[in-house]
């Protein structure tokens, strides 16, 4: 095929109506329950009661089944609730960020970016909670007037996390649940059962594709994508304040908030090829989210891949500059140390294997895709608890070196922590439109106005 | 099982818990009718009283099925009130331990009736106000759970039934008497006694039972020093070393200041000439050992050698000294100049390779001090070391150190003949009756004496003992005994002073009419000579025997009665006494020396056991805080293990976990390895006292017994030769607190040369030689300037401390890294045991640690200590980050913990630099062997004045806030300011070396400002800004110039 450059590359490839969309996009939630379906909602299942299962031995017995210890009380929790916030960025990048840039690509997989990034958020949010020593006492962090007569450090980076997490969490809900309001009412529309019909009402708020509803819906939304755009770089960067405020070596560091926000969006997009190449052949979309969406979200991980491996040459050189003996030396045990297999293992996979994107045939090739996008969020977990762990193992007092094993009980509430957010992402595919409906109607063959009065003729 | 025990603290509750008035109005706290209108089978239709009802209902139903994890039960106050207790407020009471090196005077706190802290009694000349950790651990031996409830009798197929005192007291007089009239013999097993109202008892009961005889062992205790003793000098008695006046001292792998009788004295007059304020009066100290020990890690030069070598060393230092130098009067003569001419210090040291510059320093040092020197040898070498070394003694004349009072010494107590006598008598039916007073020889005897099967053969065989043991075991009629706690007595163990024991419970397990519960062992014998029981009848013979012997010697004219309320209430009474002046006999020390000393094979293998440094024996294994104690020196818990050198290490192929094989003549054992740096090559080092198989639920199978590696040749004697040591398939985990990072070897270069010596780099540990110290004393005050220009902070104004400010420094030069403080620091603060696992996951919840450094070489250590608890930081960076303000600052500068307000982020322990923080991971009590600290009656071993922590919250160090409170109160009933010298600290008081000051930093005249003044003061990474409360003296090693290389 030759590619003609005076005009952008078709977005939905082949000829559609407007109707064979919706119905593309409508036939998860109206066809007869399917084997692929059950299948994958007995492995997220499985993983959720073991999510369960951990919970409530942790409940039973306390902290303590970890592998957490005194120098390391932060470990595999901690790692796992930025693992999971870094998650959810790409959802919020690519539907507000590059819709405010007018982006038009994005609106093929913006949708279901941004249910990634509710049901991630959802997940990241039980970490914290779950790793204090007391998750029953979990209000005392939030600073309401009480009869406690007590109120809040506003000066602890993990109150700040607070405000941060939930105001994205409940930012992004919104911006997602405004999206998904025409789509509601297409569903209401369609749909024939009556319980369906009743629900679909309900979350449509009466939407009736009025040109004054148009109108609302396109002002408010692009309020929101202006909301949301700030929130992704603020929340990691909050985060982020969580390791570099402190005082310890390897985590006092001011370049965490930009590399923390890289990072996010690495892990985020990785995470966003690796479930829509399975959800695109599961509900048969592939000519909605073509071999365009893939490449671009390629290039995206590829440099924010550059852009991390930049931060962790520039942490060493920081190291080194600063002449701390302490923060030298963590740096160089990170490298060398005992955790020297995490650390190689996060630069293989976050710095040398997305320099395969350099090929365009690597960046539409299916199984490259989906093999780099799994080693990149290895390589992001790793980054994580090369932070968290190594840093704190063997920080200033050498009398109080240790290591850190992780126990069953770390890798249960780790592995059930998919269960738990697949669970719900396999869900939303059953009930509500995996891809917005309306705004890819938008950017169907003639929708647009336009000189050629249409495409491929 | 008996009836279920009745726990008491007053006498109110005791009578109160069996007329059950208050607790059933206590139950009816509501006016009757309170409850009636809500009767939710009267209420037909949802109206809002129903709907209020129900609610009601359910509320309480979430109320009662979900337990508040906080309610501790109803506390109900004094109905009456005993006259001595104010509540709230403690009481003190002195008596005497027989815990902790030989008898220790101390004085006990109890809050409304329960002894709850042990403190050393400050008035007692001895000790001075200290006591060793096991004392201070002893209050949970007190409310130790499993303590037998009552006398218990044990069928040959092992089952037990609970019998009465009244059936023990008759099946004694019947068999006692049946004996006496077979003509058969009554042996009673003891414990070295040092009472001599208990000794009096003793004969008493042999004058009414003819035949009946007393074996007094000690598992830890060597003839041979005694025996050489007596070889050298003749007489009754032994001198104390007064080491306060003593310059040079040598230590031939002895750990005179780790283990031994007199260590608390000696620690104390150690670091009474180790004071930073006065460097020129430095004592030195050189310490040639086998194993690392406490006292070779304070030495200032130390020197390793295998332990059966030792004596050849001494005889060639005799030879260096008395032939070569010609020092003292024996250098004319000749007997003993030829009796040393084979022994050549130069050929000594070459064949050991020990640095022949500091062993010729150390000759000199001892030929240029004279009077003022002295040599200690280890108590459990051999006799002809002894002998030797008192020889050296008298030729440095260290006899000008004997101190005015002196040690009764361990005369009577049985030797190996005097065992294989016993057991010989015992396999040939001689022995009717058989009677264990709080002794355990079926776990320390060695097993080639066969005490075991010869036991078998006795009729009948009596344990008295708190706690069921391997010797209670095989024992027909197992007999509880008091805790001291709960004890009258007395002893007499340094010649002039004797101290008594009164109780300072009730019997915790004792009715009155003593059919079942505890008795005193010396009661119990009283009983059985008088043939009934009296309540009081100890306490008569007491007195009687105090007025009889005692209170003549004093010469007063006051009545007895006054004398006697007096001594109670000191818990001794002194004694002018005149030290005998012993004579030197040559004549042993020639026959020594003369007698080639037999060098060890090259290759072959020396093994060294001794006493644990926590357990002793093995007596304190049921003890968990002494059980979590580390080592001093590898900082392992919960285990002994086979300490070797590196090399020899690789020489038998083994790594550290891997098990040994250690087999002396043809006795085994398998034990654990562990890589201790300083160890001496081809020498296994071991501690006894683990490994016990029937200690109670802490104590049971802990640790390897190496007991089976004694021999029955001659008791005491812990030092063995070509002892045959190969690995054995297996691994064993053993667990400490602090690994030692710094002899890894498999890291790259670069990171290894970080970290060695990362505590030096780190300027966490400064030291410097005496030397250089001298030619300029302000080294330390100029690279602190150095550091202190570059902080920074980023508040333009500093708070201001008002009143007083709580601060505390601790001179590096005094501490020895003994670990009772943090004993101490476990009993006043509520710190729960953990267990060994645990501890493998470093979550051991001890609030001061003592932090042990290693530099240079894996051969040649040089071991720093340094004690680490909570800094107070002025900017505390863990109070910053805690979102929930659970940590704060105090107005008197101290870093305050609210645990009710914690969350558990555990974000301070993170940024904590010092790494101070505790968290309660999981509830230890309840974790720990199936909540054994939660039963009753362990629970009554905690302060009441400290919060009981539970799962999920932070704690560390707060200086005792409880004290400060209490002395804040107390200043305010007086109408006067709180002043620094209120207030001590429990790990200050804990402390024999008083290395730990603690006071008012606002006061430029106290203590800790003249310390905070000093030119050695530093704080530990002050370049972080935290600005840390607590200050340490840089250490100096008083090492010889010449010795230097």
């Amino acid at each position: 095929m030759s590619l003609d450059f005076s005009r952008p590359r078709p977005l939905i490839e082949g000829p559609h109506t407007l109707k064979e969309i919706d119905d593309v996009i409508a036939a998860p939630m109206e066809r007869p329950h399917h084997r692929e379906f059950f299948i994958a909602l007995a492995i997220s299942l499985t993983g959720l009661g073991i999510f369960v299962i951990s919970v409530a031995k942790l409940m039973a017995d306390g902290t303590g089944v970890w592998g957490n210890n005194n120098p390391v009380n932060w470990g595999w929790p901690i790692v796992n609730f930025v693992f999971w916030v870094g998650i959810g960025h790409a959802g919020t990048l690519i539907s507000a960020i590059l819709f405010l840039m007018r982006q038009p690509w994005r609106n093929g997989i913006a949708r279901f970016a941004e249910a990634m990034t509710i049901f991630a958020v959802i997940t990241a949010l039980l970490f914290p909670l779950l790793h204090t020593g007391r998750p029953w006492l979990a209000h005392y962090l939030l600073p309401y007037p009480n009869e406690r007569a007590l109120w809040v450090n506003f000066r602890s980076p993990l109150l700040w996390d607070v405000f941060a997490v939930s105001t994205y969490f409940t930012v992004s809900l919104t911006f997602w649940y405004v999206g998904l309001i025409p789509d509601f009412a297409s569903m209401r529309d369609r749909t024939t059962t009556r319980l369906k019909k009743f629900i679909y009402t309900l979350f449509s708020l009466g939407w009736r594709f009025s040109n004054r509803h148009w109108q609302h819906y396109e002002r408010a939304y692009l309020i929101l994508a202006g909301l949301c755009t700030p929130l992704v770089l603020s929340v990691h960067s909050i985060v982020s304040f969580d390791f570099a405020v402190s005082i310890i070596p390897g985590w006092h560091t001011t370049i965490f908030p930009p590399y923390f926000v890289a990072g996010a969006i690495f892990s985020g997009f990785a995470m966003v090829i690796t479930v829509l190449i399975v959800v695109r052949v599961i509900y048969k979309i592939e000519h909605i989210v073509t071999m365009l969406h893939m490449e671009r979200m390629a290039k995206v991980l590829m440099a924010t891949g550059l852009m991390v491996g930049y931060a962790y040459g520039m942490e060493f050189f920081i190291a080194w500059y600063s002449g701390v003996e302490a923060e030298q030396y963590v740096f160089i045990n990170r490298a060398f140390g005992p955790y020297a297999w995490a650390y190689w293992t996060m630069i293989i996979c976050n710095v040398i294997i997305p320099q395969i994107f350099w090929s365009k045939a690597a960046r539409n090739s299916i199984p490259i895709l989906f093999v780099v996008s799994i080693t990149t969020n290895i390589g992001m977990w790793f980054e994580r608890f090369v932070i968290t762990v190594t840093s704190l193992h063997r920080d200033y007092i050498p009398g109080s070196w240790a290591y850190f094993t992780p126990t069953i009980w770390d890798v249960g509430l780790y592995i059930g922590s998919f269960g738990f957010f697949f669970t719900g992402l396999i869900l939303f595919t059953r009930f509500m439109p995996v891809v917005s409906m309306a705004e890819l109607k938008a950017v169907a063959d003639g929708a647009q106005p336009s000189h050629h009065g249409g495409d491929h003729e | 099982m008996a009836k279920e025990p009745n726990y008491w603290r007053s006498f109110e509750e005791l009578h109160r818990q069996s007329s059950g008035k208050v607790n059933e109005s206590s139950s009816r706290e509501f006016v009757e009718g309170t409850f009636d209108e809500l009767d939710l089978e009267k209420m037909t239709a949802v109206d809002r009283r129903k709907f209020l009802g129900l609610m009601g209902a359910s509320a309480a139903f979430a109320g009662v099925g979900c337990s508040d994890y906080r309610d501790q039960g109803v506390v109900i106050p004094y109905n009456k009130k005993p006259e001595e207790i104010v509540i709230g407020r403690p009481n003190y009471y002195a008596t005497t331990t027989d815990e902790s090196c030989g008898s220790t005077p101390v004085l006990v706190k109890t809050r409304e009736g329960r002894p709850v802290k042990i403190d050393g009694n400050p008035e007692h000349p001895v000790t001075q106000g200290k006591v060793g950790a096991d004392a201070q651990a002893s209050v949970l031996g007190l409310y130790d759970p499993d303590r037998l409830r009552g006398p218990i009798s044990r069928k040959d197929d092992g089952s037990v039934e609970n019998v009465s005192w009244t059936a023990v007291d008759k099946r004694l007089s019947a068999v006692a008497n049946a004996a006496v009239k077979r003509g058969k013999k009554i042996v009673l097993v003891v414990p070295p006694i040092t009472s001599p109202t208990g000794q009096e008892i003793l004969a008493k009961f042999k004058n009414k039972f003819p035949g009946s005889s007393v074996v007094k062992y000690d598992p830890l205790h060597s003839p041979a020093a005694y025996k050489a003793w007596s070889q050298s000098y003749r007489g009754k008695g032994r001198p104390v070393i007064n080491l306060e006046a003593a310059d040079i001292i040598v230590d031939i792998d002895s750990d005179f200041l780790g283990k031994g009788r007199n260590k608390l004295e000696f620690a104390r007059q150690m670091a009474n000439r180790r004071d930073s304020f006065n460097v020129s009066n430095f004592n030195r100290l050189y310490s040639i050992e086998s194993g690392l020990s406490l006292t070779g890690l304070t030495a200032d030069h130390r020197l390793r050698l295998r332990p059966d070598a030792t004596l050849g060393l001494v005889l060639a230092l005799a030879n260096e000294l008395v032939v070569k130098r010609g020092v003292g009067s024996f250098a004319r003569d000749e007997a003993i100049k030829q009796s040393l001419k084979n022994h050549d210090l130069k050929v000594f040291a070459s064949q050991y390779s020990l640095d022949l510059g500091v062993l010729n320093a150390m000759v000199s040092d001892l030929e240029n001090n004279r009077g003022k020197s002295v040599l200690f040898a280890g108590e459990h070498h051999s006799q002809e070391l002894h002998v030797a070394v008192n020889f050296i003694n008298e030729v440095i004349a260290s006899r000008n150190l004997w101190s005015k009072s002196y040690s009764l010494g361990d005369d009577n107590l049985a030797d190996s003949d005097e065992i294989v006598k016993l057991v010989g008598s015992m396999k040939s039916g001689e022995v009717d009756l058989i009677v264990h007073v709080d002794t355990n020889p079926i776990f320390h005897l060695p097993t080639d004496y066969d005490y075991a099967s010869a036991l078998k053969k006795v009729p009948t065989k009596i344990a008295l003992t708190m706690v069921e043991s391997e010797t209670s075991k095989v024992s027909d009629l197992v007999l509880p005994i008091h805790h001291y706690l709960e004890s009258w007595g007395d002893s007499h163990s340094r010649v002039g002073i004797y101290n008594l024991r009164q109780p300072v419970i009730r019997p915790l397990y004792g009715s009155r009419e003593q059919e079942e519960g505890t008795r005193q062992w010396e009661h119990i014998f009283l009983t059985w000579t008088d043939g009934k029981y009296e309540d009081d009848a100890y306490l008569t013979f007491l007195k009687a025997h105090w007025k009889k012997y005692i209170f003549p010697q004093i010469n007063s004219s006051q009545q007895f009665s006054m004398f006697w309320n007096s001594s109670l209430h000191d818990g001794m009474v002194q004694i002018q006494v005149r030290r005998p002046n012993w004579q030197f006999n040559p004549l042993a020390f020639v026959g020594v020396a003369a007698k080639k000393f037999v060098a060890p094979e090259e290759n072959s293998y020396a093994v060294r056991l001794s006493p644990s440094y926590h357990l002793a024996d093995g007596r304190h294994a049921n003890n968990g805080w002494l059980q979590e104690n580390p080592h001093p020196v590898s900082k392992v818990v919960w285990d002994n293990y086979a300490a070797i050198s590196k090399a020899t290490a690789a020489k038998l192929k083994v790594e550290a976990n891997d098990y040994l094989n250690i087999v002396v003549g043809n006795r085994k054992v398998k034990l654990p390895v562990f890589i201790q740096p300083g160890t001496a090559e081809n020498t296994v080092t071991v501690e006894l006292g683990y490994g016990r198989s029937s200690a109670g639920t802490v104590g049971t199978e802990i640790g390897h017994n190496v007991n089976t590696l004694l021999g029955s040749d001659e008791l005491g004697q812990f030092v063995f030769s070509n002892a045959s040591v190969s690995k054995h398939f297996g691994t064993y985990e053993v667990v400490s607190t602090q690994a030692h990072w710094a002899f890894e070897d498999d890291v790259p270069e670069l990171l290894k040369e970080m970290t060695t010596d990362a505590h030096i780099r780190r300027k966490v540990i400064f030291e410097k030689d005496m030397e250089d110290h001298k030619k300029n004393p302000k080294w330390l005050t100029k690279e602190m300037k150095k550091k202190r220009k570059y902080v920074k902070s980023i508040y333009v104004e500093e708070h201001k401390y008002k009143d007083v400010k709580w601060g505390m420094a601790i001179d590096l030069n005094q501490c020895s890294g003994c670990m009772d403080c943090i004993v101490a620091c476990n009993v006043e603060n509520n710190i729960p045991v953990v267990g060994k696992e645990q501890v493998k996951n470093n979550r051991e919840m001890h609030w001061m640690r003592i932090d042990r450094y290693y530099s240079g070489t894996a051969e040649e250590p040089v071991v720093s200590v340094q004690p680490m608890l909570c800094q107070q930081c002025d900017n505390a960076p863990c109070e910053n980050v805690c979102p929930v303000a659970a940590t704060v600052h105090t107005p008197d500068g101290l870093n305050g913990m609210a645990y009710n307000r914690c969350v558990g982020t555990r974000y301070c322990a993170n940024n904590c630099p010092y790494k101070v923080r505790r968290f309660n991971f999981l509830n230890y009590r309840r974790h720990f062997r199936d909540s054994h600290q939660e039963t009753p009656v362990a629970s009554l071993a905690h302060n009441p004045e400290v919060t009981v922590r539970s799962r999920g919250v932070m704690e560390k160090c707060t200086f005792c806030v409880q004290r400060i409170m209490d002395a804040r109160s107390q200043a305010k009933l007086e109408k006067r300011e709180i002043k620094g010298s209120d207030v001590t600290v429990a790990c200050q008081d804990g402390c024999p070396s008083n290395a730990i000051k603690f006071g008012d930093l606002n006061d430029p005249n106290s203590e800790v400002s003249r310390y905070r003044d000093h030119e050695l003061e530093y704080k530990v990474m002050e370049e972080l800004n935290v600005k840390p409360n607590v200050t340490y003296m840089a250490k100096i090693r008083n090492k010889n110039g010449e010795a230097r290389s």
